[in-house]
């Protein structure tokens, strides 16, 4: 059990809501001095000297995997990690951080497989014992399930590898003084509050840096040294007389990499574009629309967040064999085998995944010691891969009865923590711009009566993927009449059926409409969150279902 | 300013902690109390500030998930969290997963470094006031020793499991579940090493999915308890099996506004986004239901919901205690409290800055609620409906509206058409719109309120603020309301 603090929920959920719990609105802000010779500081200087070296965590890794075989496993892995984790904030535009968080963990996960049978130990002692202990656990547990198993299943080949990787940095951000990092938020914050009715609340920066060593009873040992940038800064334009929600905009995404991440060259000028616009936005007279069938125009952030929560997280093997049947649920994209080949989509819809750089979750190898590629997920409106482990890519094979192969192995699984479950996870998708000129303004032009969703940050859906809703707590939703962005929408909502709804998608926009987007997703018992992203066009779809969300008691 | 430094380095710490098998072999997963006591006594002593608070909790975890009919894997480990809360001046908080006497020392002695700092530099802080601290001894029980059995027990989750998968897979069905242990010792101490808090807790888990062959049919059961001893197999795979078979073929049903009968676990899933709508600040602020409009102000002392409802916590409850601790930051126990009494707004939670702001008692959000109800059983709620809608449980929730709680989701594993005193038909599912403060004004019928397992519950919009298995008990009834609100058909099973 952990419980969530309101620490946590800074830095780990979505701003608007975060200003209450630090008093923002309430009385007792008030500006915070703080010694100088903290600020001077790198994150860095408060991490122990002595943390684990990559050799050592191989010398753990070993001696689990040891304990495993003698104990007698028929496979063995282990994931085992020295992880940092440096967050700090500012509260509107000061200069002076308001915390400074800084959390080392040591976390390995031991998986184990007898006879088919699967057990998963996890710990956190630093210690070859503690390692070896739990492995002989995992194999004693794991004895206990063979009967329960069924049917053996195969695990599908891969090279075994031995090799070092690093995410590509420039700049180490736990060598940028703290005062530095606050600073250079606050800039950020005045650019865009320079702007007559744009505000922000907390901003932050917050810096993993994680050495993971992957080894496994074949022989593969894989250390990789993984930086993880995870900003958080959104501005908001909103007349605050009006009562209205904000219109925000999220400026800084999660990112593999260093402090270069949140320094790109443009990024003030981005942010300055950013301000007039939402404010122009925020300015928009606001009214309901009727309900009914509207074409619509969704921006890449939201384009690319429908497509991984609906098309993406459908086409996880183990979700669509019902492995998540009493968890996350099941999939419409389901057999698999029947599915391959299928059109889902308009033509139009060429999707790839890739856990490449920049990626949040970029990385060489994956959590199954699996090396990395992009793949085609989507061609042409078909199905053409489904992102599979080595325990159930065999499940796709069902051409001939030969051994399992490896094709189908791109590298999608991921343990989010050393710890946790290694389950197969969609990568970063990026959804294929239009090479002819189609901005977004060029996309409403054509648009006598529709509207606009921009700037989504949830999608809620049914277990099996196969409907979804989103409103204005999740989208933004705006009116277009005759070409041209005219109104915000209030009390609407925007439902679909995943099959129609991707059929209807008429167009996408140029490589100027593209956009990020970034979600954490669960999955698992208990629930696992990782992080799931894309980069899309903007889009066009024919029609969507637009709803009233006006309730009376 | 706050610092907070998470070190989780050092070594050799097994002399203090045993390994997990040794301690299963010893009978008891988790540290003992006189261990527990000897370490936090010890690590009081390195400490040179008078107001400090040091907890030690030890937390172990066993999960076995089931799915396709088989085990699929099993997930288990443990987790040791220290804390050492500084209380006075800005701050200070230290958390750590490593016992080790290097470890705690280097973290404290770095703590009181920047404590002092910070005190030199004049620091001011709005957080610069006398956090309180709890001064009394409390104390809960929440340990049952069946749980504790299972846990040591080389055969119980096997046995579990497999009773699961034969009742389901006899019954011609495609079997998933979720079988889950937990034990918890933990302490506070302060520095005049008064224990200010022991607690010992276990928990459990149980649910089931029955989905049939042709995939066209689910159903789901589920029991959560304390007391392993208290689970009952048998019913969870037969309430599964029984939504997946009941009625035959599923047909489609006109959404919109119907009768409908709410189960314990579907309630359940509602009662979890209330939690945050008792906040003080919030709903001063105008952000919640609770609140009088979105300009502000708050509806303490009117009536909210039907006069037969009661909503209250307390970590004593009989079914559905817990520790009283929620907040790691927390010095003060949160209090039992009544937030609701026969419909009216009572209390809210007032957190501990804006409790000491508005000369308020602190008391922390309602994670664990019961909601007293009535004594009428589901059957009886069957029997008495003319036309309705009964659902098994509600999934894939999230808040579509802070300000009124208006709530979107789906049924799941288990709809059915109620006609005439009688379940006639399994129909498909819905998505629905409805928030706890509309329909909690329609109720016709209540029965009796019980811990409801939750199921697959994870993190979304209106209801972030628990993570992680288990969640703290939610004591709901199960009850028939009107005009609740199936706003579309969901095409899924």
């Amino acid at each position: 059990m952990r419980m969530l603090s309101r620490r946590d929920f800074v830095w780990s959920s979505s701003l608007a809501a975060a200003g209450s719990i630090l008093g923002v609105r309430g009385a007792s802000a008030r500006p915070i001095g703080v010694s100088p010779t903290h600020l001077a500081l790198p994150a860095a200087a408060f991490i122990p000297e002595d943390v684990i070296t990559p050799s050592t965590l191989r010398v753990f890794a070993t001696r689990a995997l040891d304990a495993a075989r003698s104990a007698g496993a028929g496979y063995a892995d282990v994931r085992v990690a020295e992880h940092q984790d440096f967050f700090t904030y500012i509260v509107g535009d000061s200069e002076l951080p308001e915390g400074i968080y800084i959390t080392p963990k040591f976390m390995y996960g031991i998986r184990v497989m007898v006879d088919g049978a699967w057990a998963l130990v996890h710990g956190s002692v630093p210690h070859p014992d503690a390692l070896a202990t739990s492995a002989r656990q995992a194999v004693a547990t794991a004895r206990g399930y063979v009967r329960l198993n069924g049917p053996r299943q195969d695990l599908a080949p891969v090279p075994v590898v031995t090799g070092v990787w690093e995410t590509p940095m420039q700049l180490d951000p736990f060598t940028v003084p703290i005062g530095d990092q606050a600073a250079l938020l606050s800039a950020y914050v005045r650019s865009a509050e320079r702007v007559r009715h744009v505000s922000t609340s907390i901003t932050t920066f917050r810096w993993i840096r994680e050495t993971r060593v992957f080894a496994s009873s074949e022989g593969s040992m894989l250390t990789q040294t993984l930086r993880r940038a995870l900003p958080e800064f959104e501005i908001k334009g909103q007349i605050i007389q009006s009562n209205d929600p904000p219109t925000p905009r999220k400026l800084l995404w999660p990112a593999s990499g260093g402090y270069e991440c949140v320094t790109k060259p443009g990024l003030e000028e981005d942010i300055a574009r950013s301000a007039e616009e939402v404010a122009a936005l925020s300015r928009l007279p606001r009214g309901p629309l009727p309900v009914g069938r509207y074409p619509a125009i969704f921006d890449g952030t939201t384009l690319g967040m429908v497509l991984g929560r609906t098309l993406g997280v459908a086409v996880e093997l183990d979700r669509a064999l019902g492995e998540e049947a009493g968890a996350g649920g099941s999939s419409f994209l389901s057999p698999p085998q029947e599915m391959f080949g299928t059109t889902i989509a308009n033509p139009v819809l060429n999707v790839t995944a890739s856990r490449a750089m920049p990626s949040i979750n970029a990385v060489k190898w994956d959590d199954e010691g699996v090396e990395t590629q992009p793949f085609p997920l989507i061609q042409e409106g078909k199905i053409v891969n489904y992102c599979a482990s080595r325990r159930t890519a065999p499940a796709l094979d069902t051409r001939n009865n030969l051994r399992p192969t490896a094709k189908q192995l791109f590298g999608c699984v991921l343990a989010p923590d050393a710890d946790q479950p290694a389950l197969v996870r969609v990568p970063h998708l990026t959804i294929a711009a239009n090479s002819s000129r189609a901005s977004v303004e060029d996309l409403c032009k054509g648009i006598s009566h529709g509207v606009l969703v921009q700037g989504a940050e949830h999608v809620s859906t049914d277990p099996q993927l196969s409907s979804g809703f989103m409103n204005e707590w999740s989208i933004h939703l705006f009116e277009i009449a005759h070409g041209k962005v005219v109104r915000r929408l209030d009390g609407n909502g925007l439902q679909f059926g995943t099959r129609r709804f991707w059929k209807s998608l008429r167009g996408v926009g140029d490589p100027s409409t593209v956009q990020p987007s970034a979600i954490r997703l669960h999955k698992g018992a208990p629930d696992v969150e990782a992080w799931y992203g894309s980069n899309a066009p903007a889009g066009f779809f024919e029609e969507a279902d637009i709803i009233s969300t006006r309730m009376n008691a | 300013m706050s610092f907070h430094i998470r070190t989780s380095h050092g070594s050799n710490v097994l002399q203090d902690v045993p390994s997990l098998v040794r301690r299963v072999a010893e009978g008891r997963p988790v540290i003992t109390r006189e261990r527990l006591l000897a370490l936090s006594h010890r690590l009081l002593q390195a400490t040179t500030f008078n107001d400090v608070q040091l907890s030690i909790a030890h937390t172990v975890r066993m999960v076995t998930r089931l799915a396709n009919n088989r085990v699929l894997l099993s997930d288990d480990g443990d987790t040791i969290e220290v804390q050492i809360g500084y209380t006075r001046g800005p701050f200070v908080y230290f958390n750590t997963n490593q016992l080790d006497d290097r470890t705690l020392v280097a973290g404290i002695t770095e703590c009181e470094r920047l404590l002092r700092a910070s005190a030199t530099a004049h620091v001011e802080s709005w957080m610069h006031h006398e956090i309180p601290m709890q001064d009394t001894p409390v104390s809960v029980n929440l340990w049952h020793e069946p749980t504790v059995q299972a846990m040591t027990s080389s055969t119980a989750r096997e046995t579990m499991a497999s009773d699961l998968l034969r009742a389901v897979t006899r019954a011609q069905l495609q079997a998933s579940g979720f079988v889950g242990l937990m034990a918890r010792a933990e302490t506070m101490l302060r520095k005049d090493g008064d224990i200010v808090f022991y607690n010992e807790e276990t928990d459990s888990e149980i649910t089931m999915t029955a989905r049939s062959r042709d995939g066209t049919r689910s159903g789901w059961g589920g029991q959560a308890a304390r007391d392993w001893s208290m689970i009952r197999p048998a019913d969870i795979a037969q309430r599964a099996i029984r939504m997946a078979t009941l009625e035959g073929a599923v047909v489609a049903v006109e959404p919109g506004r119907r009768t409908a009968i709410l189960t314990s676990t579907a309630m359940a899933q509602i009662v979890r986004f209330l939690a945050k709508q008792f906040d003080a600040r919030d709903t001063d602020g105008g952000e919640t239901a609770l609140s009088k409009s979105p300009h502000g102000g708050n509806k303490l002392r009117q009536r909210v919901v039907d006069p037969r409802l009661t909503m209250t916590s307390d970590p004593a409850d009989p079914d559905g205690g817990y520790r009283p601790f929620f907040d790691e930051l927390a010095c003060v126990a949160t209090p039992p409290m009544t937030w609701i009494e026969h419909g009216t707004l009572k209390n809210m939670a007032y957190d501990k800055l804006y409790a000491m702001d508005r000369g308020k008692t602190y008391a922390d959000l309602p994670f664990s609620l019961r909601m007293t109800g009535g004594e009428t059983t589901v059957d009886e709620m069957i029997a008495s409906c003319r036309e309705g809608i009964y659902v098994n449980q509600f999934s894939d929730l999230s808040l579509v509206d802070r300000h009124s709680a208006l709530l979107t989701g789906v049924t799941r594993d288990g709809c059915f058409l109620v006609k005439n005193g009688q379940i006639v038909k399994a129909i498909k599912n819905f998505r629905f719109l409805e928030s706890p403060f509309f329909f909690l004004n329609k109720i016709d019928v209540l029965g009796a309120p019980e811990r409801a397992a939750f199921g697959y519950t994870p993190q979304v919009p209106g209801d972030e603020w628990w993570r992680g298995w288990p969640r703290p008990p939610v004591i709901v009834p199960p009850m028939m309301v009107r005009d609740f609100n199936f706003s579309a058909l969901a095409d899924f099973v």
